[in-house]
C-alpha cells in the first residue's frame, strides 16, 4: 500500500486467513462496522475481521480508497466502478458478502447491481444453479406458473 | 388467469420467506432480485416456492417499486394514433430499442384507448368521451381490473356531456384513486361555469365510488397529471369566448377540495400544456413556434416558486413540418426526453441546446407517448400477507 503524503491515522485489520492489512482510518470508515467500532474506541489493536479474507479485503479497500477520495468526480467513479465490478461470479459473491457483513451501502448497491444484470433474462434452471435454490414446486405447480406467466418466456 | 384456489393453496403452503438461496442470505437475495426487470421476475417465479413468495409479497413490491424509481429509466407507451382499432406499444427502458405491441383484448369494449395518467406503474384507460369503462393495469405485469361502473345522476350523454378523468396515488392511504367529473351541457354556451356537474372518486381500496363536494370548475382537460404528494393538476376554463380564461386547478385526493394553483407570467397569446418532471408540476408553453418555454412549480401552490426551467428555440423544422414539444422525463444526464409532433422521440440537453434522435423499432408512425414506471404494483387492493396463510394447507 501506498504511503499518503497525508497525516491521516492508519489502522489495522485482520483478515479471516490471518493477513494485516494497513489502511488510512478516513478510508476504513467507509465502513459503517469499522465506523462504529472507532467511534466506540475499540478500534487499537487489528481489528479482526472473521468474515472476509485476505484477498477480498484487499478489493473492498481498494473500492473505498477510491471512494474516499474527495478529488474523483461522479463520472470518474461511475467509470471506475464500471471496471471494478468486472469479476467472476466467485469474486462477485465474496464482495458481496463482505459488503454486506462490513455494511458498505455504497459497495452493496453496485455489487448487487451488476449481478442483477447478470442474471437478467435467464431460464430459472440456471437461477437455481447460481444461488443454490432447491425447486420445490411439483410438476403440475410448476406448469402451472409457467403457463400463467407464458409471456415472460417470449 | 391462475385460479384462486391454486393461488391460495400454494400461498398457505409458503409460511414465511425464511431462506431462498443456500448460497446468499435473503435480504442479499431481495436486494439483487430487487433491482430487475418485471419480466425477469414474472420468469423467476417457478424458480421455487420462496422465490415465488417473495416476488408478490407486498414488501418486495414496494421495494423494487422504489428501486425502479431509483433507477429512473421509465418505460415508455406509445398509443397509435388513428380512428380506427385503438392499440397502445411499450417500449422497455432498456434504451427504448424496440416498441411491442401491447395485448388489449381485455379491454375491448372500449371504442377508443386512452391512457389517463399512471402512477407507480399502473396506467388509467378509458375512452375518454364517456368514461365509464375504466380500468387500471399493469402493462408490466398485465394485471388489470375493471372499475365497478360509475353511477352518476347526470346521464352520460356523448352529445351533451363532458367528462374529465383523474388518477393519482395518495401515499397517506397507500391508495390508488381515480376521479370522474362530468359536466352536463344542457343549454347554449353563455357562462360556462353556470353547468350543473357532478363528481366521484373511486378508491382501489374500497373498489368504490364515493360522492365529492361542489367542483368550483370547469375542467378542460380530458385527463390530470398526477403529483407524488397525491394531488390531481388539470387545466380549467373561466368565461367564454374571448373572454374566456385558462386557470389551472387542483383536487387534493387527502381533503376532496379542488383549488386554483397560481401560474407563472406567460404572454398572452401562450398556449400552454401541463406535465410533471423531476416531480415538480410543469408549464410546457409553446409560444407561436418560435420557442418553447418549460416552467416548473418549486413549491406547489406558490406563484413566486414559478422557475423557468430552460428555453428550446427556435424549434428544429424536420420534413417540413413543425412538431409541438411535449417534454416527458428528467434524465439522469440531465437530458429531456421529448416527444416531438407525435412522430419521433428526442432528447434534448438543455447545457448546449442539442437534440439527439432515440430510434425505435416497431414505433408507430403517429403516436402520443407517456411514461410508466416497471413496476410489479398490482391493480387491485393488496390482501393482507397473512392472511393467505389462515387457509386450509389444501393439497400440497
Amino acid at each position: 500500500m501506498s504511503l499518503s503524503p497525508s497525516t491521516s491515522k492508519m489502522l489495522s485489520l485482520k483478515s479471516s486467513d490471518g493477513k494485516v492489512l494497513e489502511v488510512e482510518e478516513h478510508v476504513a470508515v467507509l465502513c459503517e462496522t469499522i465506523k462504529s467500532l472507532v467511534e466506540d474506541g475499540c478500534a487499537d489493536s487489528p481489528i479482526p475481521l472473521a468474515n472476509v479474507d485476505g484477498a477480498t479485503l484487499g478489493n473492498v479497500m481498494e473500492w473505498c480508497k477510491k471512494h474516499a477520495d474527495q478529488k474523483a468526480s461522479a463520472d470518474d467513479l461511475e467509470d471506475w466502478d464500471a471496471e471494478f465490478v468486472e469479476r467472476d461470479q466467485g469474486e462477485l459473491y465474496h464482495l458481496i458478502m463482505a459488503a454486506n457483513y462490513l455494511n458498505i451501502k455504497g459497495l452493496l448497491d453496485l455489487i448487487c447491481q451488476k449481478v442483477a444484470d447478470m442474471i437478467k433474462g435467464k431460464h430459472p434452471e440456471k437461477i437455481r444453479e447460481i444461488f443454490n435454490i432447491e425447486n420445490d414446486f411439483t410438476p403440475e405447480q410448476q406448469e402451472q406458473i409457467r403457463k400463467d406467466n407464458s409471456w415472460a418466456f417470449e | 388467469m391462475v385460479t384462486t384456489s391454486f393461488l391460495s393453496d400454494l400461498i398457505a403452503s409458503i409460511s414465511a420467506i425464511v431462506v431462498i438461496s443456500a448460497n446468499l442470505p435473503s435480504e442479499i437475495i431481495t436486494e439483487i432480485f430487487s433491482r430487475l426487470p418485471v419480466k425477469s421476475l414474472m420468469r423467476f417465479k417457478c424458480v421455487s416456492k420462496s422465490m415465488y413468495a417473495l416476488v408478490i409479497s407486498h414488501s418486495f413490491i414496494k421495494k423494487h417499486l422504489r428501486q425502479a424509481v431509483l433507477q429512473n429509466n421509465p418505460c415508455l407507451i406509445l398509443k397509435l394514433e388513428t380512428h380506427f382499432s385503438p392499440k397502445l406499444f411499450s417500449v422497455e427502458n432498456d434504451e427504448w430499442k424496440l416498441a411491442k405491441r401491447l395485448d388489449l383484448s381485455f379491454a375491448n369494449v372500449l371504442e377508443k384507448i386512452e391512457p389517463s395518467g399512471s402512477s407507480n406503474g399502473l396506467v388509467c384507460i378509458s375512452d375518454h368521451i364517456r368514461n365509464e369503462d375504466i380500468f387500471l393495469w399493469n402493462p408490466s405485469t398485465r394485471q388489470q381490473i375493471k372499475l365497478p361502473y360509475p353511477r352518476f345522476k347526470i346521464p352520460t350523454i356523448e352529445t351533451s356531456c363532458f367528462t374529465a378523468l383523474g388518477f393519482g396515488y395518495l401515499p397517506a392511504e397507500d391508495d390508488y384513486k381515480v376521479v370522474r367529473v362530468v359536466y352536463l351541457y344542457d343549454k347554449p354556451f353563455v357562462n360556462i361555469d353556470s353547468y350543473q356537474c357532478e363528481a366521484q372518486v373511486f378508491s382501489l381500496s374500497t373498489n368504490s365510488w364515493r360522492k365529492v363536494r361542489d367542483v368550483p370548475f370547469h375542467i378542460s382537460s380530458r385527463s390530470s397529471v398526477s403529483l407524488e404528494n397525491g394531488t390531481l393538476v388539470w387545466k380549467a376554463s373561466r368565461g367564454f369566448g374571448l373572454r374566456m380564461t385558462v386557470l389551472v386547478i387542483s383536487f387534493d385526493l387527502v381533503t376532496g377540495e379542488f383549488e386554483e394553483i397560481p401560474q407563472p407570467d406567460l404572454d398572452d397569446d401562450s398556449y400552454f400544456e401541463l406535465g410533471v418532471l423531476g416531480g415538480y408540476l410543469c408549464i410546457f408553453d409553446q409560444l407561436r413556434n418560435e420557442r418553447a418555454e418549460v416552467w416548473s412549480m418549486q413549491e406547489f401552490g406558490v406563484k413566486a416558486s414559478w422557475k423557468k426551467l430552460f428555453v428550446i428555440g427556435p424549434p428544429p423544422i424536420n420534413d417540413g413540418y413543425f412538431g409541438t414539444l411535449k417534454p416527458l422525463w428528467v434524465m439522469k444526464s440531465r437530458e429531456i426526453l421529448i416527444e416531438k409532433g407525435g412522430r419521433e422521440m428526442v432528447l434534448y440537453d438543455p447545457e448546449n441546446g442539442e437534440f439527439r434522435d432515440v430510434r425505435i423499432r416497431g414505433c408507430p408512425r403517429n403516436f402520443a407517448a407517456s411514461t410508466c414506471v416497471g413496476s410489479l404494483v398490482p391493480p387491485f387492493a393488496f390482501i393482507n400477507e397473512t392472511a393467505g396463510a389462515s387457509t386450509s394447507q389444501g393439497n400440497m
